[in-house]
C-alpha cells in the first residue's frame, strides 16, 4: 500500500520537488542506516551511508523509473555504496601489517597504484578526524615513506614519540573502522 | 562464484568483530569487483529484505540537513522538535506523520490520504536542556524526561504490547499487565519489562547505554535482532533489583557474563570487552535516579562526564580547556545550587579558573 504513493513521489522528483524527497527520505533512512549497521560499520558509517545515498537519489532522480519500485533502486544504490565501503575495508585489513610494521617501510609498495590511490582515499576520511600533529607524522610515515628517523629530524622529536603517534593513530583508524587485531 | 554459506559465515565473523588477517583472503576475491557478484549480491538482497523501514535512523533530521545544504535545495527545513518547559502541564503533541513543510501547496493534492493513514499517529515529547519533564501514559505509566531527551508513544498502545521510542534519559514506572508487555525501545536496545521501575540513558552523543533497575525484573534484547537472521534473539541480560546494565553501543556481538557480589562490597564488575555488555550488580541505584527527584548526583566521576551532565543540567555550554582537570574525580551533588554555586564548590577541591558569559563557560 505504501509503495504505490512512492511513484507518485518519483513523478514529483522528477518536477524538482524537494518536499517529495524528504518524504521518500523520511520513509527510507531508517532502514538504509539498520542496512548498513548489519554490516558491522559504525554509527558514523551508517550516517555517511544514508547520506551518500539518498544524495545519489536526488543527483539521478532523472534515472529513476516511477513504474518501478522506488525501493528496488534505492537498495541498489545503498548496496553499492556498502559494498565499496566493505571492499575498502578489506583492502586495508589485507595491507595492515604494511601499515603496522615500521620495517616494511622502505620496501616497495605492496599495492598497486590503483589501490593506493583507492585506499589513501578511503582512509582519509578518519585521517582527517586525527589531531593535526598525529595526522602529519602518520601521512609522512604511511604516505610519504619517510623512515621514523626522517620524520624525528624534520618534525625536531624524538623517534620514540613517532612510534607512539604511529600507533595511537592505528588504533584510532582500528577502532573507527571496527578490527579487531 | 560464491559459496553462500562461506559469504554468511563472513557476515558473521564481520559482526562479532572476529575478522581476522586470514579470514580476509578467503573472503576478499568476493569482493573484488565493483559489482557484487550472484552469491554477494543475494547476500545483500537478503539482508535488505529482512531490515524493517518502519523507524527513522537516530539523529534523522541533521542528516536531512547536511544533504539539503550539500544538494542545496533551497528550501525551509522545519525540523520536528518541540520544547516543552520544566513542569509544565501534561503536554503530549500529536504528530502526524511527517509533519514537516510536505503538507502545504501544490504537492498536497496530489497526494491520497492513505499516505497519512499508513503512519499510526505518536505523540512526541522532548525536553529542552536545562529542564525536566513528567508524563503519564494512556496505560498509567509514568515517566520522568531528564534534560535534552526525547519519548515517542502511540496515543493508544496495541492490544498485545506496548511499546515506546526513547532517546536521552527517562525514569520508568510502569504498570503492571503481564498481557501487555511494555518495551523501552532505544537506538539499539529494547528492554521488556512486566510492571517495574527503571532507569535508562541513552542518548545520541554518548557511547554507551545505560539500563538500571531499582525494582521488578526486566529483560534486554538487541533492537536488530528481529530484523537479521545474524543476530540472536535470545535476550542479551535479564536483571534483577539492583542490576545495572551498560551497552557499548560499537560491539554489536553480545554474550552476558554475570557475578554475584556480596552485599556490604563494592559492586564488582564483569567486563566482557567482546561481549558489549556489562552488567553490575548491587548497585546503589540512587546514584542513577537521583536526577528525577531533581538531584544531580555523581560518584567519583571524571570532570569531563560531569562537565556533560552539567551542560544538560544548567543548559549551559562548557569549553574545558584545563586537561588535567578532565581525569579528575569528584564526588557530589547538587540541588537549588546555580551554576555559579557549582562551580565554586567544585574549586574547593580542584585548581580551576573559570569565566562565564550568558550560557557560556569556560574553564581553565
Amino acid at each position: 500500500m505504501r509503495y504505490k504513493d512512492d511513484s507518485q513521489l518519483v513523478d514529483q522528483l522528477h518536477l524538482n520537488n524537494t518536499q517529495a524527497f524528504d518524504v521518500l527520505f523520511r520513509r527510507y533512512n531508517g532502514k538504509v542506516y539498520r542496512f548498513a549497521l548489519k554490516f558491522n560499520l559504525s554509527q558514523a558509517d551508517a550516517e555517511e551511508i544514508v547520506q551518500e545515498a539518498f544524495c545519489g537519489i536526488w543527483e539521478n532522480r532523472a534515472n529513476i523509473d516511477s513504474g518501478k519500485k522506488f525501493e528496488s533502486y534505492l537498495f541498489g544504490i545503498a548496496r553499492n555504496q556498502i559494498h565499496s565501503f566493505l571492499r575498502k575495508k578489506m583492502l586495508f585489513i589485507k595491507y595492515l601489517d604494511y601499515f603496522e610494521n615500521d620495517t616494511l617501510q622502505q620496501a616497495t609498495d605492496p599495492y598497486d597504484d590503483l589501490q593506493y590511490v583507492e585506499l589513501k582515499q578511503f582512509l582519509s576520511r578518519y585521517i582527517r578526524m586525527l589531531p593535526p600533529r598525529r595526522r602529519e607524522i602518520f601521512e609522512l610515515s604511511r604516505f610519504d615513506r619517510l623512515t621514523y628517523q626522517q620524520i624525528a629530524k624534520k618534525l625536531n622529536i624524538s623517534e620514540n614519540t613517532v612510534d607512539t603517534q604511529i600507533r595511537h593513530a592505528l588504533n584510532f583508524l582500528k577502532n573507527n573502522l571496527k578490527i579487531n587485531s | 562464484m560464491n559459496n553462500i554459506k562461506n559469504i554468511e559465515h563472513f557476515i558473521i565473523k564481520l559482526n562479532s568483530g572476529e575478522l581476522k588477517k586470514s579470514d580476509i583472503d578467503q573472503f576478499e576475491p568476493a569482493f573484488r569487483t565493483e559489482i557484487p557478484d550472484e552469491g554477494l549480491d543475494n547476500i545483500y538482497r537478503e539482508t535488505w529484505m529482512g531490515t524493517a523501514d518502519a523507524k527513522e535512523m537516530p539523529g534523522s533530521d541533521a542528516v536531512l540537513d547536511r544533504i539539503h545544504h550539500r544538494l542545496k535545495l533551497k528550501k525551509d527545513f522545519s525540523a520536528r522538535r518541540f520544547i516543552i518547559p520544566e513542569w509544565y502541564k501534561y503536554v503530549a503533541i500529536l504528530l502526524i506523520a511527517f509533519t514537516g513543510g510536505w503538507l502545504g501547496s501544490r504537492f498536497t493534492h496530489q497526494v491520497p490520504d492513505s499516505f497519512v493513514e499508513s503512519e499510526p499517529f505518536m505523540n512526541e515529547i522532548s525536553v529542552e536542556y536545562g529542564s525536566k519533564s513528567r508524563i503519564t501514559l494512556p496505560d498509567g505509566t509514568k515517566v520522568k524526561l531528564n534534560s535534552g531527551s526525547r519519548l515517542i508513544y502511540p496515543a493508544r498502545f496495541e492490544t498485545n504490547m506496548r511499546k515506546v521510542h526513547l532517546e536521552g534519559e527517562g525514569f520508568f514506572d510502569v504498570s503492571r499487565d503481564e498481557n501487555r508487555p511494555f518495551f523501552v525501545n532505544t537506538q539499539l536496545i529494547s528492554i521488556k519489562v512486566l510492571g517495574t521501575s527503571f532507569n535508562v540513558k541513552s542518548y545520541a552523543e554518548e557511547s554507551l547505554i545505560e539500563t538500571t533497575l531499582v525494582e521488578g525484573s526486566i529483560e534486554i534484547y538487541n533492537e536488530l535482532a528481529n530484523e537479521s537472521p545474524y543476530i540472536s534473539k535470545a535476550p542479551i541480560a535479564t536483571l534483577k533489583p539492583s542490576d545495572k546494565a551498560t551497552f557499548i553501543k560499537d560491539i554489536n556481538t553480545i554474550s552476558v557474563n554475570q557475578e554475584n557480589v556480596e552485599s556490604g562490597n563494592r559492586p564488582t564488575t564483569s567486563t566482557n570487552t567482546k561481549a558489549g555488555i556489562m552488567i553490575e550488580n548491587a548497585i546503589e541505584t540512587t546514584l542513577f535516579t537521583a536526577w528525577k527527584d531533581n538531584v544531580l548526583r555523581f560518584k567519583g566521576e571524571r570532570f569531563e562526564d560531569i562537565a556533560i551532565k552539567l551542560e544538560r543540567w544548567y543548559d549551559v555550554k562548557i569549553d574545558l580547556q584545563n586537561n588535567s582537570l578532565k581525569e579528575e574525580h569528584f564526588t557530589g551533588q547538587f540541588d537549588t545550587e546555580t551554576i555559579e554555586q557549582a562551580l565554586e564548590a567544585l574549586k574547593l577541591t580542584a585548581k580551576f579558573r573559570y569565566t562565564i558569559n550568558k550560557n557560556e563557560i569556560k574553564i581553565y
